[in-house]
Formats: C-alpha cells, sequence, structure tokens
C-alpha cells in the first residue's frame, strides 16, 4: 500500500520530487474557489459524489485538475478529513466509539457559521453522510432555542410583517413554551 | 431583528476564513428538510417556523414532517387543582407548562380537544362538554372558545345515572374541529349502560340524534359499542360481538344501521375494542385481551391482536405487524400514526394507556408499550411520568395536538 502517511488531509502543492512517492495510489485533483488545489486519495475522492461522477460518468482523465468554485479550501480540507477517516472506519469491525470520539471533534472547534457553511457544501458536494451528520449537528443547535436566537445564529431577517407574524405565532401559542418570555 | 451582540461578533472571529455570502433564508429546500425533520418536539418545530417566510413554507410544505410533528402526547392530571400536565413519549420528557382542565373523568380526546361530562346543577341534567386545553395553558391569557358546552344528553334511563355523571358516557370522540372545521363536526357519544350511540353536530343541532340500536333484526346491533370512527366519510362502530357496524348521520331519526361484518369470533375472555382508521383508508380493530385480579385490585393487559378490514368480503383479516404505523389507544380516539425514525417512539407498537372499564374502577397502573412483533411489554416513561401518575389518580389520556400550518 501507499507510505503516504493516513493524515486527515492530504494536502499538497504541486508537483514535486516527492510526489513519486506518492504516485503509488491514484491521485485526484481539485481545485478550490480560493485556488488552493487539493491532491486526493481516490478512495477518498470517490466518496465525494461530484467528483466521482465527473472523473466516472465522464471519463474523464485523472490528469485533469477538477475545479470547485462554489468551495472554500477550508472546507475541503474538513471535508477530505471526514472522508478518509470514514473510510478508515469502513474497514474496522467495531468502530462506533472511535468514529463518535472523531465527529465530537470534529465539531468542536466549529463556529456556528463555520458549521452552517460546511453543510452548504456537503450538500453541494454530496457526500450524504457528511451531510446527515452535519444536519444532525445543527440541529442540535436549534433545539430549545428560541426564535431570535436561532435568527441571529443563520443570520436570517424576520421577514413576516407585524399581522402575520402575530397570526402564526398564535396557531400553537403553547408551543412557546417559557423559551420567549412573553407570559401575560 | 438582528441586533448585535458581543457573542455574536466573536462567534464571527471564529471561523477560518469569511464563509462567504450563504444566505441561510434562501436554502435549498431539501436541505431545510433535512434540518428540521431531525426536531422531533413540536415546540422546536413551531420556532422553526415562525423564523422567517421561506422557512415558514418549507415547514408548512413538507407533509411528512407535519404528520410526524401530530404525535400524541400523555395528559396526566398534577393531582393539584385543575391543572395537568403533558408528556412527550417522543422524546421522554415532560412539556415545561401547565393547561387547566377540570379534575374530572375525561371520556374522550380527539385532535385538540377533550371530552367529559358535566353535571348541570341548575338544570338537573347533564351536559357533554369540550375544552380545548392549549387554549387554556396556565399563565397565558385564556382563549375565547377554549369551552364547549353541547346540549344536554337526556335519553331515557338517565335519571339513574345522576350520582355517577362521570361515568354516563363511557367513550365519546369527534370528527372535524368544532372552530376549524364546523359544517364537518360531530361528536359522537357511547352511553348508558347498553352503551349506546348518539351523536350531535354542535352548534348546528339543538339535540342529539340517538342511533337505532337494531339491526336488521338481530339480536346484538347497535349496542355494547366500544369505538367509532369515520372513514372517507362513512361511519362505523364497532361492538362487543366484534360486529361492525356503519351508519347515517343525517338530521332523520332513521339511521340506516347496517351490519357491516358479523360476529365471527368465539370469545371466551374479557376484551376491549378499538377502531382505527390509519390516513391510507384502512380500517383496523385492535382487541386488548385483559384481565382483573379482584383480590389485589389490578388490571393487566394480556396480549393484543390486531385485524383489518377487507372491505370486499366483509370480513376481519388478522395482521401480524402494523408496518411504519404505531398505535396510540386508551379512552382517547385510536390514533394511527408512522413515527419519525429521529424520535423514540418506534412503529410496529402499542402505546397503550389505562383506560376505563365498564364494570370496575382500578387503576391507574396498567399501561405501557406493547411491541408486535415480540410481543413483549414495556414502560418506557421516566420515572417522574410514572410517579406523577401515580399521584395523580386519575387515567392519563392521549391528546393530539394539531398544527394549524
Amino acid at each position: 500500500m501507499s507510505t503516504s502517511t493516513d493524515n486527515n488531509a492530504s494536502i499538497t502543492q504541486e508537483s514535486g520530487p516527492s510526489a513519486a512517492v506518492q504516485d503509488i495510489q491514484k491521485k485526484i485533483v481539485v481545485r478550490t474557489a480560493d485556488g488552493e488545489v487539493f491532491n486526493l486519495k481516490e478512495e477518498v475522492a470517490m466518496e465525494i459524489d461530484i467528483i466521482k461522477t465527473f472523473f466516472q460518468e465522464d471519463s474523464i482523465s485523472y490528469e485533469t485538475v477538477m475545479p470547485l468554485p462554489n468551495v472554500e479550501g477550508w472546507e475541503m480540507v474538513k471535508v477530505i478529513e471526514y472522508c478518509t477517516k470514514h473510510v478508515e472506519l469502513k474497514h474496522k469491525v467495531d468502530g462506533y466509539k472511535e468514529r463518535k470520539a472523531f465527529q465530537a471533534l470534529f465539531v468542536q472547534n466549529l463556529s456556528t457559521k463555520s458549521l452552517l457553511a460546511l453543510t452548504n457544501t456537503a450538500n453541494y458536494l454530496e457526500v450524504k453522510y457528511l451531510l446527515d451528520f452535519l444536519c444532525q449537528a445543527v440541529s442540535e443547535q436549534i433545539k430549545n432555542k428560541d426564535v431570535d436566537y436561532v435568527r441571529e445564529l443563520f443570520g436570517v431577517e424576520n421577514d413576516f410583517n407585524d399581522e402575520e407574524y402575530e397570526q402564526v405565532k398564535a396557531e400553537a401559542p403553547w408551543a412557546h413554551e417559557n423559551l420567549n418570555n412573553d407570559l401575560h | 431583528m438582528g441586533f448585535q451582540s458581543a457573542s455574536y461578533h466573536s462567534e464571527l472571529e471564529k471561523v477560518f476564513m469569511d464563509p462567504g455570502p450563504r444566505d441561510w433564508s434562501s436554502l435549498p429546500k431539501d436541505l431545510l428538510y433535512s434540518v428540521l425533520q431531525r426536531l422531533v418536539l413540536p415546540g422546536d418545530y413551531l420556532r422553526f417556523s415562525i423564523v422567517c417566510t421561506s422557512w415558514y413554507s418549507a415547514a408548512k410544505d413538507n407533509k411528512v414532517i407535519r404528520a410526524r410533528m401530530t404525535a400524541p402526547m400523555l395528559l396526566i392530571y398534577t393531582g393539584k387543582k385543575d391543572y395537568w400536565k403533558l408528556y412527550d413519549i417522543m422524546v421522554n420528557r415532560f412539556l415545561d407548562l401547565q393547561v387547566r382542565v377540570p379534575n374530572k373523568r375525561l371520556c374522550g380526546s380527539s385532535k385538540d380537544w377533550l371530552i367529559f361530562v358535566d353535571k348541570n346543577v341548575a338544570d338537573k341534567n347533564f351536559g357533554v362538554t369540550l375544552i380545548n386545553p392549549f387554549f387554556r395553558v396556565r399563565g397565558r391569557r385564556e382563549k375565547e372558545n377554549s369551552i364547549i358546552r353541547l346540549p344536554p344528553l337526556t335519553p331515557p334511563g338517565w335519571e339513574k345515572w345522576l350520582r355517577r355523571c362521570e361515568h354516563y358516557v363511557y367513550k365519546a370522540t369527534m370528527s372535524g374541529d368544532p372552530i376549524q372545521d364546523p359544517n364537518n363536526c360531530i361528536v359522537f357519544v357511547i352511553y348508558l349502560e347498553q352503551t349506546l350511540l348518539a351523536f350531535i353536530k354542535p352548534g348546528k343541532d339543538t339535540t342529539w340524534t340517538y342511533v337505532d340500536a337494531s339491526v336488521d333484526n338481530t339480536d346484538r346491533g347497535c349496542r355494547l359499542v366500544e369505538e367509532v370512527t369515520c372513514l372517507e366519510g362513512k361511519y362505523y362502530a364497532v361492538n362487543h360481538w366484534s360486529e361492525l357496524i356503519s351508519f347515517d348521520v343525517t338530521a332523520e331519526s332513521y339511521s340506516n344501521v347496517k351490519l357491516v361484518v358479523p360476529a365471527g369470533f368465539k370469545e371466551n375472555c374479557i376484551i376491549k375494542r378499538y377502531l382505527v382508521e390509519t390516513k391510507e383508508k384502512e380500517l383496523w380493530m385492535v382487541q386488548k385481551y385483559i384481565e382483573f385480579d379482584d383480590e389485589k385490585y389490578i388490571r393487566v393487559t394480556k396480549k393484543f391482536r390486531v385485524f383489518k378490514l377487507n372491505f370486499n368480503l366483509c370480513k376481519w383479516i388478522e395482521e401480524t405487524t402494523l408496518g411504519e404505523f404505531a398505535l396510540f389507544l386508551g379512552d382517547n380516539t385510536s390514533v394511527a400514526m408512522k413515527p419519525s425514525k429521529f424520535s423514540r417512539c418506534r412503529p410496529n407498537q402499542i402505546y397503550f394507556n389505562h383506560d376505563s372499564d365498564l364494570f370496575s374502577r382500578y387503576g391507574p397502573h396498567d399501561y405501557g408499550v406493547y411491541n408486535i412483533k415480540d410481543k413483549s411489554f414495556s414502560q418506557p416513561y421516566t420515572k417522574q411520568a410514572k410517579n406523577l401518575v401515580k399521584k395523580s389518580n386519575r387515567l392519563p389520556i392521549w391528546v393530539v395536538p394539531s398544527f394549524r400550518l
């Protein structure tokens, strides 16, 4: 097997003398919106459906650098990190605990804004299991929080007009429990 | 609304890079759905829907999520004055509020509404009353129309029940909603010792219509009725002999009562019967086998059997699985629903309450969850919930909050 380390992200600059060592396993190259270039191991790249489709369905040679104009460099790092781990755990019989620990760490240092951006990216790149995990992480952020907090979190404006808003809220007043603090 | 607090700024600082002008208010709908379906608490779902207009329409448009959100909750009397609490089984916790409902036996629960019998001391008769607990949250202004009193129910023999009026109606059910859908609203009651059937259209009828007990000259007929339901505009009742009877709801006194499924069972045990309509045009009958221990004053549920109506053969066909459905049975209008995979509620199970018996007053203790596949029982509620049920000394009941989105 390849002697390259099992690091989470295989970010390398363009080909240099060390590239020869990494050639043992096939690599796919992508370029993100900010100009960063990533060399992905084939098995990791194939976890990302739009990459898989790009190369397999259209039989494009791996020498082509695939552009990802909707993805930022840091997001690619995180996606590669997650997919690499996923591939690694695929071969393990009882990877449950390890997966949970990894997932906790994965989101730990992500701000909510970054989490949201990453979720959008996972959706665009079509990595289902990553998307599922991130949606779950986003929903955890929403659970039990009041509306103003959620709006702030998502950077969303309340675009109801006053009358509409009162009407919508009145549809199930009991659901707003104590969180909104508007007891009569 | 977006005021900038200190915490908001520090959140921004934690970002590796500026995440870009991603606009979460106009996200692809399927992404919003993905997040939305993971919110199992009705409160979370509703707060999500009032964030902005496009989130509101995402929440409103997704029928699957809306269906899952209308899961039953357990209404438990606190033991204090007229306060009741709601226990959400999807996440195994109490809602952080109380509702004001009289400390009386509830003989029915349909969608948002509870039904009980009220003694009218002045007029010396009984009325059947509808009450919406969600309009009567403690600490909030009570919404008007939270109580609807129906005309007195006084068929022959009613005077004997003056002292035990809470059990005068064995079970009551309602189709439609008296405020949202008044043209289609009908309240059905199963009353007296023979548990006969009567109905009324709130706001339209001034008197109850008593359904003809005799059917096709048979002995049994429309008596010892155990539950009434509506399927595709037709009304059905199941009786003590597991017969299915259909009847019309018209202004005329002749209700066109017909026998749909004749008796075919040889039953030597004590059975309670429930009639459930799924949203998929099916009619099920569930039989609950119970035993009483009169020395220990307890009632035990032994097993359940589920039957589906074969409309062509006019027969009950026994089913061995509920598929994706979970059933909620008790004094409430029986409910079948498909639980969200993200909630604690599992399919192919029966969530049953300790409901009323005609002949004994034990309880409440005979409640829990029956797993159809392995025929096992469990009580997966928190200790707090179980203690409250015990302390309350009132039978708990399922309520299904509706979401008028």
